[in-house]
């Protein structure tokens, strides 16, 4: 058995633990979750700072034989009401679409603690529709020395943007010239190709 | 984060309050219809306020006080680090309003304790504990070993001073740890502790207002032990408050002093974000901004928690107690005993810092630590406190009887908690005693107490001081069952 797909899925806070749930009753044989936190699309909400929502983002490794059923289970899910949003994406493991072109991209930006709230201020004026960051730590240079006995290990915020392979570019060109990413050592971006996207509670 | 969700989270910790002295007040101890609607009003000002403030912390004191921790812990400069946590202690001290009321008391009571040199005093000992919890953090002590030594030096020191004294030491120690300055201290505990990469990093995120709050305590008593060959003592005259007379006018005759002593308080904090954003912490513009906003949300929503409780709470909660007193004579007051043990409970859930701690607990334990679960713990907690206290008033019998054998068994337990949850323990004692308790618990028990006639001075010190104490007791007792349900599931870890 090999897991040949990841589905990425983003909903409120409190809907991760719950979602999970759906996808192992639907084959799926775990799931990670993280929490993040994204930001509203109000305009108005971001200029009074009230734009952040905590997310829970759920990661789900799935066979072949399981992505349909465990797929439509996220889709399908009762937990999407009113202001409970979310969406999900799915992404080829092993390299096995590389070669065709793909409509939607997932931009991954990693750096420092503290540069997220510009990078996404950034991304929107290039035409992102909304992200979401993670809190994380690096690993450690090797000359992230011991203080007596405490390993000290660089704040890291990862941002997880979602675009239409159209408007990506615009995006990862306008990040690139942020200092956090064109000062050395201080940030990484990369994009991978998703191959499927929906966007939850949103009837159509 | 989220504005309505913050509103609803807020309403479900103030209404009940509400309902419980309206059903009070309605049946068997009237307040009269003008206090009633005081304290109507006064709730809505506190939710609404608690929603800011709540919101702000969220967005700007949390953030930028666990930037200044981890740019601290970075430099892995001894003397920076610890000279920082010095700075921030002391800053956040000095400004402190209830600090400068407890000073113009203390030296109205003793003659001999200068306000200036007290407030010097209280800054330079919260200012020394923050560097020594910091200390302690890099050169893992454990927690213990700062706490128990502490306690008993305070314990020894208390025996050879005047009650009053003692009862400024003990109130100074919850009154510095302000709703400004805790999540500032637990953020940048937060911050320190995420730079690390160690195993026991989690563990050391807490304790630091826990230190922090032992400062002012030691400070007073080695200033009345100093000064103790001439003291000339007065007997504490408390003001009585206000008599209400409700219209619009007296929201705005309060508003700007209350926001002036906001104001005060959050200046130096403000200013020593502002030193480290140029020094050390260099944040790009959209997060500094950010921070700024969350700052005035913050002073928004204090000015009117603030508002509502001392034109709602304050005169509410003191006709409430007496009129509890003297409801049913009869039955020796253990009606106000009760009604006390339950308004307890429910007055600490509103603490504006306790919301704060509680879910810097949930996150720091990834989820694992709930904050109902917390708040329950604590909530017991304060309510035997207030159930002794007002016992007291009641029997009238020393403080010392409640006060030995309840930090006795908080230092006890502490060998046997699990870290984190010694930590936090301490941490919500210095918490609980805020706001609430210091607004509508105290006048609660003033009222009692003045009704009974008993002695308002040494009854008020006694429920601050046990309110402070056991919560120490419960959240480790938490800590220790929470233990074995872990070992019982998950093999322990």
């Amino acid at each position: 058995m090999e897991y040949t797909k990841k589905i990425l899925t983003i909903v409120n806070h409190g809907i991760g633990e719950k979602l999970a749930a759906v996808t192992r009753e639907a084959g799926a044989l775990g799931g990670t979750i993280l929490v993040g936190r994204g930001s509203a699309s109000s305009l108005l909400l971001r200029l009074l700072a009230l734009s952040d929502v905590e997310k829970d983002v759920l990661i789900t490794l799935v066979t072949d034989e399981q992505f349909d059923t465990v797929f439509s289970s996220i889709k399908t899910a009762p937990f999407y009401i009113g202001k409970n949003r979310g969406i999900a994406c799915v992404m080829y493991l092993g390299g096995t679409s590389m070669e065709r072109e793909t409509a939607y991209e997932l931009i991954t930006i990693i750096t420092n603690r503290g540069y997220a709230e510009d990078i996404m201020a950034t991304a929107r004026s290039a035409g992102a529709r909304g992200g979401t960051i993670l809190h994380a730590r690096g690993t450690g240079n090797p000359d992230d020395e011991k203080f007596f006995g405490i390993t000290i290990v660089p704040e890291k915020e990862q941002i997880l943007i979602l675009s239409e392979r159209a408007t990506s570019r615009a995006i990862k060109e306008a990040i690139a010239t942020l200092p956090c990413l064109t000062n050395p050592g201080s940030g990484i971006m990369y994009t991978v190709p998703v191959e499927e996207f929906v966007q939850l509670g949103k009837r159509n | 984060m989220n504005f309505s969700e913050k509103f609803k989270e807020t309403c479900l910790t103030v209404l009940p309050i509400t309902g419980l002295v309206c059903i009070l007040a309605m049946t068997i101890a009237p307040v009269g219809k003008e206090n009633l609607i005081a304290f109507i009003v006064g709730s809505a000002l506190v939710i609404l306020g608690l929603t800011f403030f709540l919101a702000g912390v969220d967005i700007g004191i949390m953030p930028a006080g666990s930037f200044i921790g981890s740019a601290l812990t970075r430099t892995r400069n001894i003397p920076i680090i610890l000279s920082g946590g010095f700075a921030v202690g002391f800053l956040i001290t000095v400004a402190e309003p209830d600090l400068l009321v407890l000073s113009q008391q203390a030296e109205a009571v003793t003659g001999i304790i200068r306000i200036s040199s007290m407030i010097l005093a209280v800054s330079l000992g919260v200012g020394l504990c923050m560097a020594l919890a910091m200390a302690r953090t890099i050169l893992q002590i454990p927690f213990r070993w700062i706490v128990i030594p502490s306690y008993i030096l305070i314990f020894l020191l208390a025996t050879g001073i005047s009650p009053a004294v003692m009862a400024i030491a003990f109130d100074s120690g919850g009154a510095t740890t302000g709703p400004m300055a805790v999540p500032f201290i637990i953020a940048l505990g937060a911050g320190i502790s995420g730079v690390r990469g160690d195993k026991n990093a989690d563990d050391d995120s807490f304790g630091y207002t826990g230190i922090a709050s032992i400062g002012p305590i030691l400070a007073v008593l080695f200033l009345g032990f100093i000064l103790s060959g001439n003291m000339n003592m007065k007997q504490i005259s408390l003001q009585r408050p206000d008599v209400l007379v409700i219209s619009a006018s007296i929201y705005i005759h309060h508003l700007p002093g209350i926001l002036k002593t906001v104001l005060i308080s959050l200046a130096p904090l403000a200013a020593a974000i502002v030193v480290f954003q140029l020094v050390l912490l260099k944040l790009p513009p959209k997060q500094m901004q950010k921070i700024i906003i969350g700052i005035v949300y913050t002073v928004i929503g204090l000015t009117l928690f603030f508002l509502g409780a001392k034109t709602g709470f304050i005169p509410t909660g003191n006709v409430l107690g007496a009129s509890l007193a003297t409801a049913v004579p009869r039955c020796n007051y253990i009606l106000l005993i009760v009604v006390g043990c339950i308004l307890g409970a429910v007055t600490v859930c509103a603490e504006p810092a306790i919301r704060v701690l509680a879910s810097q607990v949930e996150e720091i334990s990834a989820g694992n630590i709930r904050q109902p679960v917390l708040l329950v713990a604590l909530a017991m907690g304060v309510a035997v406190s207030v159930g002794l206290s007002l016992w007291r008033v009641v029997a009238g019998f020393s403080i010392w009887y409640l006060l030995a054998p309840c930090y006795a068994i908080a230092l006890g337990l502490t060998f046997i908690t699990p870290k984190l949850f010694t930590a936090i323990a301490f941490d919500s004692g210095g918490v609980a005693s805020g706001p609430m308790a210091s607004t509508f618990l105290l006048s609660l028990t003033l009222g009692a107490s003045g009704a009974i006639g008993g002695n308002p001075a040494t009854d008020a010190f006694g429920l601050i001081a046990m309110i402070a104490v056991t919560p120490l007791i419960s959240i480790q007792i938490l800590g220790i069952l929470f233990r074995r349900k872990t070992d019982c599931f998950a093999g322990g870890n």
